[in-house]
């Protein structure tokens, strides 16, 4: 699922921005200003900007930057994921200056939140999907579908696609617990009840490789009888 | 309108103009703007760029074509004095040879028909002052002679002591015999032969008169045989002298021979060549007319006594031309002319015509002095008033002046003469041309002042259509905005109950009142478009009612309290009591407030707080809406209440707003007769009053505003 950035003044709409994308499995961050969206960009490499233009309400006020201004700044410090300009300002002007400032698509209000968020995946997958990058710490877990590894600030640990596919599925699904035939159903496709050995050894590799300790664990805890649990947040 | 239209909708995917005027503001460092910027820019470059073609391109061909017909008039009218000088001058060159060419032809005409030319030369041409005829040796040969025999002796004898004597004695009227005998003595001492018979005639006559008529008739007898032909001093022939005595003498007695005798003796002068230089026959004749005049016919007399004029004025003339001929001659020796062609000579005195006719040559002189003096008169003519030109007669040693028109040459007649025509007040002709000139100048430069003047308002016309145009371009775009922006909300938070993404009943509760609080800022919204365009159209009305004015702005205060726009801001109202009843529109006056609330919430810090104050002031109440925020520049004051007018500053325009509220709350403010009031200081705050006057009182009185 993709990471998503927000940038909205109405508290209103962007509390339910988030609240719909997080429901649908997004992780979703809201920013009521550039300085608060630049920084989360930042932070946290989201696949893909939504914007609103004009930002007048939030704490910046009106002197703030504004939609474009953000998109512009995006572009400049080299963010190349998609960015959608959500706004109600819809005049052909507006859009030839929103498209100059870098954006990928131009949404105008009001608008349906399922509508969005197709528009929002279609996008992805034009640019190959979401990125899948997820930060623990100054751990670096890269799911995408072009890089597949676990950045530790000493080197990378390459992961196999299966291997990938599991931790993904964990991240996805942190804090749930997870049976060996949920993640063998959900992960390897299988009927369950077959070879779930096959679970515990590409467990055992992720956790090498996320170099987490089994008696300690910060990234998956081993449940005996059953299951694992994803149990780190990111940061 | 197709104006407004090109200018206002650029297609900007399409001009590379603009795609360059992009890149030039990327360059420039603002990337968001740069779209917008090279539109505007754009914008004003063809607006320069219209008013250049709009006042460059006419002007210059105003300035083209009217430099060209200044030059084509000035031509024209140089034009017209040269064709004028023309004319002058060949009818000058015309007049004056006229008579010349009549002239020679009239010569050439007698001599091939056998006629003298030298006869009656006046009337060959009226300036003829002789006609003389040569033979091949330059000898004078007709119509008198120059005989170097007849010469007159000087008049020296009368000096002689004898003479003298005998003379004085004479004249005192001393004794005849003496006299006689003084002049004898003079003559045997006289050495020319002139003065001996001269001496003899006198004393001839004096013995006549002294009764010894015997004595003189034989003396003169004598005289005659022996000096006939010799002329006195005086140049008298003896024999005409004595034929004129002896007819004089002979009137008293016989008069009809004596007549005839005189005839004859006028008759025998006439017939004789005279002679240059003597005026002898010419003065007997003359003597012998005027005794004949009793008897002769008055006809001839008259006739004869021309000839005779003629004749000693031709005598005098050539005494006075010969040796100019001469001098003319020799200039011109062996000279030759076709036959049937004059030859023209200027001499001093004469403009001499020459012509060999066989083995003669012919000579005229023109009187040269009447001549210039008629050309001058001529030339002077033909500058009649109204004429732009006058002619000038130069002699070859002037030059011709430097405004000259036209020349023309007084040759064969008279070489190196000429004629110019010049014209008759240079300075006025140039002084017309300047005229002309500088009004034409003015008139091009007064068109062009025009087409500059009209180009620029036009263009002013043409900004502030596109000003406005683009205001309510904004305006529909604001408008746009404002109404997305509560139905967005609505809409998002429909579909969050919809989805079922508020769980708990508050969540959902709190969704219900956004839904309601979105509606009403959109209902209000909508009025306040609404309203506008019913004002717009004229057709908005207020119903007027007397009531509590404070109550009714308590009331919209408590409506609007709540809004996203002022729920969180401190809000103080001040409310003086018991003020005056005011006729009002309820809906209307909570519309003006509300406005104004949400324009100080919109322009100010959200932890600037607001005040609304209502008070008595002169014959009405006034509602003051208060804030402390960014204020208005003056420059924009007068603008705000315009329809559409929202500030030019940036700060402004990233706020949200449709510029109406201002001018509807204007003209509400204007339909109760009230009046409204702004004092802004940019950066301190602002304060909007609404006056409304009280019911019954003074609508056109406010104290203090």
């Amino acid at each position: 699922m993709a990471r998503i950035l927000f940038v909205e003044d109405e508290t209103e709409v962007l509390g339910t921005l988030t609240k719909y994308f997080e429901r649908q499995g997004h992780t979703a961050h809201g920013a009521r200003t550039g300085e608060d969206a630049l920084a989360i960009v930042e932070r946290f490499q989201p696949d893909v900007a939504v914007l609103d233009v004009m930002l007048q309400e939030g704490p910046a006020g009106p002197d703030g930057m504004n939609g474009f201004e953000i998109c512009s700044a995006l572009r400049e410090m080299g963010f190349d994921r998609p960015i959608v300009f959500l706004t109600a300002r819809t005049s052909e002007e507006d859009k030839i200056i929103g498209f100059d400032a870098g954006a990928d698509n131009y949404v105008t209000k009001p608008f349906s939140l399922p509508v969005l968020e197709k528009r929002i995946e279609a996008m992805l997958k034009r640019v190959g999907g979401a990125r899948y990058l997820y930060h623990f710490g100054d751990i670096k877990v890269e799911l995408g579908p072009n890089d597949m590894a676990i950045h530790h600030p000493n080197g990378d640990e390459p992961l196999s696609k299966r291997e990938a596919a599991l931790l993904k599925f964990f991240i996805e699904n942190r804090g749930l617990i997870l049976s060996r035939d949920t993640l063998l159903e959900r992960v390897w496709g299988y009927r369950a009840g077959v070879a779930t050995r096959t679970v515990d050894t590409h467990v055992l590799t992720v956790r090498k490789k996320l170099r987490d300790n089994a008696q300690e664990p910060q990234f998956i805890r081993t449940l005996h009888g059953v299951g694992y649990q994803f149990i780190a947040e990111e940061s | 309108m197709m104006l407004g239209m090109a200018v206002n909708r650029p297609d900007p995917n399409s001009s590379l103009f603009v795609r360059f005027l992009r890149w030039v503001m990327i360059r420039r460092g603002s990337r968001v703007q740069a779209m917008t910027d090279a539109l505007r820019l754009q914008r004003s470059m063809r607006i320069i760029g219209l008013v250049s073609v709009m006042i460059l391109l006419p002007s210059m061909l105003l300035a083209y074509f009217g430099i060209s017909s200044i030059q084509g008039e000035e031509l024209a009218v140089m034009d017209d004095v040269k064709t004028q000088a023309d004319v002058s001058a060949s009818a000058f060159v015309s007049q004056f040879e006229r008579p010349l060419t009549s002239f020679e032809d009239a010569v050439l005409d007698r001599l091939a028909a056998g006629r003298s030319p030298l006869e009656a030369p006046q009337e060959l041409h009226k300036d003829v002052l002789v006609a003389i005829k040569l033979d091949a040796d330059l000898r004078v040969v007709a119509p008198f002679s120059r005989s170097a025999a007849e010469r007159m002796e000087p008049i020296e004898y009368l000096f002689e002591p004898e003479v003298r004597r005998a003379i004085s004695a004479d004249r005192r009227g001393e004794d005849a015999q003496v006299v006689s005998r003084l002049y004898v003595l003079a003559e045997q001492s006289a050495r020319s032969s002139q003065a001996k018979a001269r001496l003899r005639f006198d004393r001839a006559s004096l013995l006549a008169a002294n009764g010894r008529g015997l004595e003189a008739r034989a003396i003169m007898d004598e005289l005659v045989t022996r000096y006939g032909q010799v002329r006195d001093p005086w140049g008298f022939r003896m024999e005409d002298l004595v034929a004129l005595y002896r007819a004089e003498a002979g009137l008293d007695r016989n008069p009809l021979e004596a007549a005839e005798a005189l005839r004859d003796l006028v008759d025998r002068l006439m017939d004789r060549r005279w002679s240059v230089g003597m005026g002898g026959e010419g003065a007997v004749a003359r003597r012998a007319m005027s005794e004949l005049e009793r008897f002769a016919d008055s006809e001839w007399a008259a006739a004869t006594r021309e000839r005779i004029d003629d004749r000693m004025r031709m005598l005098y003339w050539a005494e006075k031309l010969l040796p100019e001929l001469d001098a003319v001659l020799a200039g011109q020796r062996n000279f030759s002319v076709d036959k049937g062609k004059l030859r023209w000579v200027e001499g001093d005195k004469g403009l001499w015509a020459l012509t060999w006719w066989g083995e003669d040559l012919y000579a005229f002189a023109l009187d040269r002095e009447l001549l210039i003096q008629d050309a001058r008169a001529m030339a002077k003519d033909i500058s009649q008033s109204g004429s732009p030109v006058r002619g000038l007669l130069l002699n070859p040693d002037a030059s011709a002046p430097k405004e000259t028109l036209t020349r023309r040459s007084l040759v064969p007649w008279m070489v190196g003469w000429s004629m110019v025509v010049v014209p008759r007040d240079h300075q006025a002709l140039q002084n017309d041309l300047e005229n002309r000139r500088n009004r034409r100048v003015g008139i091009i430069f007064l068109a062009i002042v025009l087409i500059g003047l009209g180009a620029m308002s036009t263009a002013r016309l043409v900004r502030t259509e596109l000003g406005s145009a683009r205001m309510k371009a904004d305006f529909a775009a604001n408008v746009s905005h404002e109404l997305r922006s509560p139905i967005t909300q609505i809409r998002l938070k429909a579909e969050s109950l919809m989805l079922g993404l508020s769980d708990t009943p508050e969540e959902q509760a709190a969704d219900y009142q956004i839904i309601v609080r979105e509606s009403e800022r959109l209902s209000r919204l909508v009025d306040n478009v609404l309203d506008f365009s019913a004002i717009e159209r004229g057709a908005k009305t207020y119903a007027l009612v007397s009531g509590d004015l404070a109550e009714t702005v308590s009331a919209a205060v408590e409506a609007v309290e709540g809004s996203a726009e002022l729920v969180e801001r401190q809000l103080y109202i001040r409310i003086e009591p018991d003020l005056p009843i005011v006729a009002h529109d309820e809906d209307a006056i909570a519309q003006c407030v509300i406005n104004l609330l949400s324009n100080a919430a919109k322009y100010s810090e959200p932890d600037k707080p607001i005040r609304l104050e209502m008070a008595r002031e002169g014959a009405g109440v006034v509602v003051r809406v208060i804030d402390q925020g960014i204020g208005i520049p003056e420059s924009d004051v007068r603008q705000i209440f315009e329809p559409f007018f929202r500030g030019g500053d940036a700060s402004v325009r990233r706020r949200k707003g449709t510029g109406i509220g201002l001018a509807i709350t204007f003209y509400i403010v204007s339909a109760h007769k009230g009046s409204v009031d702004v004092v802004s200081r940019p950066g301190e705050g602002s304060t909007f009053s609404l006056w409304f006057p009280a019911l019954g009182g003074d609508s056109t009185e406010r104290q203090g505003a």
